[in-house]
Order: C-alpha cells, then sequence, then structure tokens
C-alpha cells in the first residue's frame, strides 16, 4: 500500500533518512523506533509530502505523493501542534477538520459521540480554544482530528506523548478496534516500546537514518527491542 | 556579564533564522537603505549646522531652530508610533533561570535605546550644538542643550514604547494620541496657543538658568521608571492571563460555511483575524486609514487631479487588504502543515482568500462614499482605485505572500511579543502603491488626468477579467514553493 524507494534527505551535508526499499502492506499495523534523531518524524514528513525529498519517492497506492493529491483522501495524519489551529475552540476545529475531510454535520456530530470516551469529557463543550487547553487534551484533539472521514492509513508521530495513563491505555484500545473494526493502517512512531510492541504488526528500528532492525511483533519482541536500545 | 550573553543570544536568534539567512537580498537592501537614510541625516545636519544663521533672521538663530525642533519631535513621536520595532526579548526563555526579573526588564529597556530614530537624532542635533549653540552661548551650553534635546528624544522613545504596549491591550491609547497630536497642530492653526513657541520659550529659559535642564533629564526618568513598573506588572499578568479563557468570537459569521469549501476557509480567516491580539490591532487601526482621506480632502493646497489623490485612493481600500493577503500565508504558519497535508484543493484556498480580499475592498468603497461631499472627481478616483485593488493589487499581494517564510506568531497573548513588525512592510509594499501613479503620470503630463484616472480603473478590470490567470499562477507558485515556507514556518520564531 505504501511503497519507498530510494528514499533519501539530508540537512546540510548530513543524511537523515536513507531508505533504500521499504513496503508498508495494507492492514498491518507499523511501528518506527528510534533514538532522538533517527529520522523518524523526517520519514513521516516526506510521507505526507511536508518535506521536498532529496531523492527517491514515497507512493501511496501506486501514487507519488510529491506528484499527485488524491493520496490525502485515503490519509489521516496528526504529527506535532503544527496541525492545530489554535484559534479555534476544539469544536469548531474538528468541524473546519471534518469540511476539508466533505463530511456533513451530522457525521461530524456522530464521530464526535463515538471519541467521548476517549476525550474523557476535558475537550469539548469546555468553551475553551485550543490554545488555552493543556498538553494533553490538545493531543487528544490532533489524534482524533486525524481519525476522521474515516481514512485507510494514519499517521500519528508519538501520539502516547503528554497523554494522562488512562489515556494512553484508551488510545490502544482505540487503535486496536479502529484497525479490526475499519482496517484502518496504522503508521506509528513512538519512543514508549511497550505500547509500540502492543499495538503494531511490525516494527521498524530506525538509526541514523537508516532501517537498522524489521521485526514482525511476536512474544519476544518487548524483549529484543529491550535489548536493542538498552546500553 | 549577564547583558553580554542576552546581547550574544538576540544576535545569533537574529543570524539564525532562515529570514536572514535565505533573503539576503532583502538584507542587502534594507542595509542599503538605512545607509542612504543615515548619509542624508549627516548631510542635513552638517547644513543644518553650516548655514542655519544664513536661511533664518539674524535676530532669531536659535529661537527659530528650537521651534524646528518642537515639531521635529512631534514628526519623530509620530513616526516611531507607527514604524518603530518595539524592543523584545523572550523572557520566558530566561524566566526559569536565577536571573532577577529588574535585570531582564532593564534589559530590554535599554536595548530600546539603541535603535535608528535616536541615532537619526543624535547626528542631526551633534553638528548643530556645537557649531551654531557653541559660538553664540559657548561650549558648555553646546553641551547642555544636546544633553537636554536628547533627553527630550528619549522621553519620546520610552513614551512610544510604553504607549504601543498599552495599545495591544487597549486601543483607545492610538485614539487618545492622534486626538493630542491633531489637538497640537488644530491649537497652533486656529492661534489657540503657539505650541512651537511655547517649547522654544522652554529651550531658551533652560539656557539661561542652567537648572531647568533637570527637567527633560527628569521626564525621561519618568518615563522610563513607568516602562519598568508597566513591564514588572506584566511578567505576573502574563501567568495569569493564561488561566484566562479567551472568548470565542466570529461565531455569528456561520453562515458562510453555506458556501462550501470556501466559505469554511473565509470563516477560518475571519475567526483568525478576530481572535488574535496582532490581527485585531490591525482591524482597530483600519478606520484610522479609512479617514485618511480627510487629512487631505479638504486641503486646497491638494490639487485634486494630482497623482497624491490616486494615492490616497490606494491607501484608504487597500491598506486593509495589503495587510491580509501580504500576510496570508504567514498568518497561518502555526499550523501551515495542516493546510498542505490537508484535502483542501489549492487553487480553493488561493480564490478564497482572493474573495475575501474583494470583499474587504468592496466594503472600504462602500465606507468611503460619504468622500462624495469633497466632490465627484473624488468618488470618480476612489472607485478606479478600489477597481485597481481588486484586481490588481490583490494578486500581486498574495502572489509575493508566499515570499514571507516566517510565521506571524499571532496567538501568545504576552505582552513581550511584538515580533516581525517593522518597516520591512512598507519596502515591499511601496511598489505596489506606486504602480498606479506610474500608470497615471504620462496621461498627467499629456494633460489628459481623466483618462489616467478611467486607465486605472479599466485596468483593474482588466485584473479582475484574468482572474483565474492569477490564481493560477498563484497557485503554481504556492506549489513550488510550499516545502521552503513549510520549513521557515517550523522554525517558531
Amino acid at each position: 500500500m505504501i511503497q519507498i524507494n530510494d528514499l533519501k534527505k539530508s540537512y546540510s551535508g548530513t543524511t537523515v533518512l536513507n531508505i533504500p526499499t521499504l513496503s508498508i502492506e495494507k492492514g498491518v499495523n507499523f511501528g518506527l523506533v528510534g533514538n532522538n534523531g533517527a529520522g523518524k518524524t523526517t520519514m513521516f514528513r516526506l510521507l505526507l509530502d511536508l518535506i521536498r525529498a532529496d531523492q527517491g519517492e514515497v507512493n501511496i497506492n501506486g501514487e507519488n505523493v510529491a506528484k499527485s493529491e488524491n493520496w490525502k483522501h485515503q490519509l489521516g495524519s496528526y504529527l506535532d501542534q503544527g496541525f492545530l489551529i489554535d484559534f479555534l475552540s476544539p469544536e469548531e476545529y474538528f468541524n473546519f477538520v471534518g469540511k476539508t475531510k466533505g463530511m456533513s454535520t451530522g457525521d461530524i456530530e456522530a464521530f464526535l459521540e463515538s471519541m467521548q470516551e476517549f476525550f474523557n469529557g476535558e475537550v469539548l463543550g469546555r468553551k475553551k480554544l485550543i490554545r488555552n487547553l493543556s498538553m494533553g487534551n490538545q493531543q487528544k484533539t490532533g489524534i482524533a482530528a486525524a481519525m476522521m472521514g474515516d481514512p485507510e492509513i494514519l499517521v500519528l508521530d508519538e501520539p502516547f506523548n503528554s497523554l494522562d495513563p488512562t489515556t494512553q491505555s484508551r488510545l490502544v484500545k482505540l487503535i486496536k478496534k479502529t484497525q479490526e473494526t475499519k482496517g484502518v493502517t496504522f503508521l506509528i512512531s513512538s519512543h514508549d516500546l511497550n505500547h509500540i510492541a502492543e499495538v503494531c504488526d511490525r516494527i521498524v528500528v530506525l538509526h541514523e537514518g537508516e532501517v537498522a532492525q524489521d521485526i514482525i511483533t511476536g512474544q519476544d519482541t518487548l524483549e529484543t527491542l529491550k535489548a536493542y536500545f538498552a546500553v | 556579564m549577564l547583558a553580554f550573553q542576552f546581547i550574544n543570544h538576540q544576535i545569533k536568534q537574529a543570524r539564525r533564522s532562515t529570514i536572514w539567512q535565505k533573503s539576503l537580498a532583502l538584507n542587502i537592501l534594507l542595509i542599503f537603505v538605512a545607509f542612504i537614510l543615515l548619509a542624508e541625516a549627516v548631510g542635513l545636519s552638517l547644513l543644518l549646522a553650516f548655514s542655519w544663521h544664513e536661511i533664518v533672521k539674524e535676530s532669531e538663530v536659535l529661537t527659530s531652530f528650537y521651534q524646528l525642533t518642537a515639531w521635529y519631535f512631534v514628526g519623530s513621536f509620530v513616526i516611531r508610533f507607527f514604524m518603530q520595532q518595539l524592543p523584545a526579548l523572550e523572557i520566558r526563555h530566561y524566566q526559569s533561570f536565577p536571573i532577577k526579573k529588574s535585570t531582564l526588564i532593564h534589559f530590554m529597556l535599554i536595548k530600546g535605546k539603541f535603535n535608528f530614530f535616536t541615532l537619526i537624532s543624535l547626528i542631526l542635533f551633534t553638528p548643530f550644538a556645537f557649531k551654531q549653540i557653541g559660538y553664540y552661548e559657548g561650549t558648555t551650553a553646546a553641551w547642555i542643550w544636546l544633553a537636554g534635546v536628547m533627553f527630550f528624544d528619549l522621553t519620546i522613545n520610552y513614551l512610544v514604547i510604553w504607549l504601543k504596549k498599552l495599545m495591544v491591550t487597549n486601543l483607545k491609547t492610538v485614539s487618545l494620541v492622534l486626538g493630542f497630536i491633531g489637538l497640537l497642530v488644530l491649537g497652533e492653526y486656529l492661534g489657540w496657543y503657539v505650541y512651537s513657541e511655547l517649547f522654544a520659550g522652554f529651550i531658551t529659559a533652560m539656557m539661561e538658568n542652567k537648572i531647568l535642564w533637570l527637567i527633560p533629564l527628569i521626564t525621561f526618568m519618568l518615563v522610563y521608571l513607568i516602562n519598568y513598573r508597566f513591564l514588572l506588572d506584566k511578567l505576573y499578568l502574563e501567568e495569569l492571563s493564561k488561566a484566562k479563557t479567551d472568548k470565542a468570537t466570529g461565531s455569528r459569521f456561520g453562515y458562510l460555511q453555506r458556501y462550501g469549501m470556501i466559505g469554511e476557509i473565509m470563516l477560518l480567516d475571519i475567526k483568525l483575524y478576530l481572535r488574535n491580539k496582532r490581527t485585531k490591532s490591525i482591524l482597530f487601526l483600519a478606520p484610522i486609514f479609512l479617514a485618511y482621506g480627510l487629512i487631505f480632502y479638504p486641503n486646497e493646497t491638494y490639487s485634486r487631479d494630482g497623482g497624491f489623490m490616486i494615492f490616497v485612493g490606494i491607501f484608504i481600500s487597500g491598506f486593509l487588504i495589503l495587510n491580509y493577503l501580504q500576510y496570508a500565508f504567514a498568518n497561518e504558519g502555526s499550523y501551515w502543515d495542516l493546510i498542505i497535508s490537508s484535502r483542501i484543493p489549492k487553487r480553493q484556498y488561493v480564490r478564497a482568500k482572493l474573495i475575501t480580499g474583494t470583499a474587504v475592498v468592496v466594503i472600504s468603497w462602500f465606507l468611503a462614499l460619504p468622500y462624495l461631499y469633497f466632490g465627484q472627481s473624488i468618488l470618480i478616483i476612489n472607485t478606479a482605485t478600489a477597481l485597481f485593488n481588486m484586481g490588481l493589487l490583490a494578486p500581486i499581494a498574495l502572489y509575493f505572500a508566499s515570499y514571507n517564510k516566517k510565521a506571524l506568531v499571532l496567538s501568545k497573548g504576552s505582552a513581550f511579543n511584538y515580533q516581525g513588525t517593522s518597516g520591512m512592510h512598507w519596502l515591499i509594499t511601496l511598489p505596489a502603491f506606486a504602480l498606479p501613479i506610474l500608470i497615471y503620470m504620462p496621461f498627467k503630463w499629456f494633460d489628459n488626468p481623466e483618462l489616467g484616472v478611467l486607465v486605472i480603473g479599466a485596468s483593474g478590470l482588466l485584473g479582475l477579467l484574468l482572474r483565474p490567470a492569477f490564481v493560477k499562477l498563484i497557485e503554481n507558485n504556492l506549489e513550488d514553493r510550499k516545502y521552503q515556507m513549510a520549513e521557515g514556518f517550523r522554525e517558531k520564531n
């Protein structure tokens, strides 16, 4: 479904990402781990056509992301606060994002209703603008907005960050449920090895921009990862 | 030394921003303009110093210069008020370290002392002090006089800083300041009192009774203190205002949503303008620019068919859209990644911006209709310039908007955040204002100014007809530049 060919990106002479080939199959949740500067965010940004690749290409369903825009209809994403419009209230933000994804007002209401448990009553109806929300609630808002419009692929960069423990386990459940019931493929990066081993079917370890390990998640995956990152 | 550390950080911040590195040409242009201005100031100061006594009557060489100084300060005040960049230091970075608040504030304030306008004053007054005042009154008096006027200058400097900081929270000050200056001018005009003579009288008294020069020193210290107290207070308010919830305004425009994606984008821009301090202050300034005509229309000395009236017309309906469109993308810099990764078609996005711009011009044109009172020709000029603004100025401004790669920080309700406000904006703006005058001038020279006005209006209409082509052009340029813009926007200040 996603095919990366000969992808390279460097900043002032230093290669930050170099992936000769990588394909991600439909229905297989894909986890990305690696230390700071390993190239996780760079890879996601290239995938979303937010930065220009020096070389190579990313294809989603056979379309080069830098040359076409159709793939945007199949993909939802939340990388960081650069995706939030901070002077809107969460309701207005969901409405705007929903409309860009072609949802009707009724669709949006139904969607928000389904997210109530994840929001834990802290996002909607509080008469606050997004900029007045806590980091955790901003994170919830961004993740939820990415999930709008039934995308086939969901790209989340460190989604567990700043979430409280309860919401973290709710997010784990939400990801699993969405994968099972709607057939969504998640692409998730995280520093949290426990969570990523729990929700992903395949985990790629990046080291200095290159694929260091490519693991199909099994019983001993967590131990393998812990051993890899242990010093 | 802490101060050196701060200065070091400031220089690094400026040098390492993408704006500095990537638009070297613009920086060179700015430095060039600054250099020219300084050279002109030096020339003028030497001219004043060496031949002032030949320009005015023998008996009142100094008094007449003092009167000139009086108006210089008023002018300097106004120019500073609109152009001067406020000293800023990102306090947040330093707040958690064991640095005294007072040190931070003093550093910020003293940094504000070293600016272009103060330098100009120093250049203008120094030669005069020693050449003319030294000649008539002696060198000691020259020193005292120079110190006196420079303290006046600094008083104005800090007064402007204080007022501008107030303005962010309280826009009544703008009208108060303008009212005060209006009163000054009007009073002298109607002969109630002569401000410049009063001022000159004070300076003369200061020269005779040296103790009086303490007055400018004291006013300076007073204004500095007011600034200091104000900022000290704000450091606390800062924390309070974070907890305060902003009110959601702009929901009344909900009907725009009926117009599909374009309506959504327009609605988003309206909310952006109403909910952010920075954009709100532009909206508050807008009526002042609408009233710009009042300064020129009643005055018979400005010829009605002159190029100047065209400039006024462009300004009346163009000020707001120039600001809006030039920063159309930079305003959205904080969520640019969302915009370019969203499914919003670029063409609709560009069209929405232009439609909003057009609507603003139409509204300004309607609001300016009462100028008909000053004659039909005014109305014709304003209509022609409004068409020009819609048809040409709007797409040109939006095209160049993609070269603003610095995200405007709109939402930080911070009294210490004045990022991106400077005279540079006008440097880009001026050519846009000059274009209609360039179109008009040849017709004026060949004695057919009416036709010139018609051609301006016609070129605007042509621009409106060609709008689809402009949209395509802007869209392609945006597509080309989106990565560079995204990179610049990600760099948070």
